[in-house]
């Protein structure tokens, strides 16, 4: 049976990784895990995580939601990312809380699935 | 199919667990892959051992790619050592001050498994080539 996750292409990611449900299965495995430490991240910023260190955390969501399909989530995340490089905290802090309610909803369902296939 | 002890040695380093863990899945076949989730730990790691490629993220906590990068070309004995960026960046001219750092090459994420290792061996033929 075809995985299903709302909010993610999971055919689009498990052809990233050559068709493999095994190792997709696995990689969203390391997708929940570093989403966790990066969404601790983004939840202390500004008052005790730095635009530096929500940038680091920001660019690495994006790359990983993109390696997984899902697109809007990276997509979204590459927006904070360059606003936060051009300086444009007002951009960041309209948008932060958003991008981590993505974050969470993501981890919720991807462990959810992960859980499934245990 | 190379034995361990011929393997060439690529140390990968990443503060994502997902791209340490889709590029040693690549490369474990031909290649002996080491990982470190940060640039620190690869520094303490090069102490001790060395190895042919480098595989690095630019974008991570604490020290980054760029630092990181500096750093080896200091170091007479990690100064050759190749050193392939990972970067999620396409627009930001990271590309052009990693060459001018020293980086022997760029691969693009989110990059496929094939991706990674059709990069890494044209880039460790090429080295063996220039030897």
């Amino acid at each position: 049976m075809a995985l299903t996750i709302e909010g993610i292409d999971t055919e689009l990611g498990m052809n990233m990784l050559g068709g493999d449900e095994k190792m997709y299965l696995l990689v969203l495995g390391s997708f929940c895990s570093d989403t966790e430490k990066w969404a601790k991240v983004v939840a202390a910023y500004p008052e005790k995580s730095s635009l530096k260190g929500l940038i680091t955390a920001v660019h690495g969501f994006k790359s990983a939601a993109l390696n997984v399909g899902a697109a809007d989530a990276g997509n979204f995340a590459k927006a904070i990312e360059l606003a936060a490089k051009s300086g444009d905290t007002a951009f960041v802090s309209a948008n932060r809380e958003r991008l981590l309610q993505i974050m969470r909803v993501l981890l919720s369902r991807c462990r959810a699935v992960a859980a499934e296939h245990s | 199919m190379a034995d361990a002890a011929s393997k060439k040695k690529i140390l990968l380093v990443d503060d994502s667990e997902l791209t340490l863990r889709i590029g040693k899945t690549a490369l474990s076949a031909l290649y002996a892959v080491y990982t470190k989730p940060s640039a620190e730990l690869m520094f303490s790691f090069l102490a001790k051992n060395s190895v042919d490629l480098i595989l690095l993220d630019i974008e991570m906590p604490e020290t980054d790619g760029f630092t990181a990068i500096e750093r080896l070309k200091a170091n007479p004995d990690t100064a050759g050592i190749p050193v392939i960026f990972l970067s999620g960046n396409t627009d930001d001219g990271s590309d052009t001050r990693g060459f001018e750092l020293g980086a022997a090459s760029f691969i693009m994420k989110p990059f496929t498994p094939n991706q990674l290792l059709e990069h890494v061996a044209s880039h460790l033929c090429a080295a063996f080539k220039v030897k």
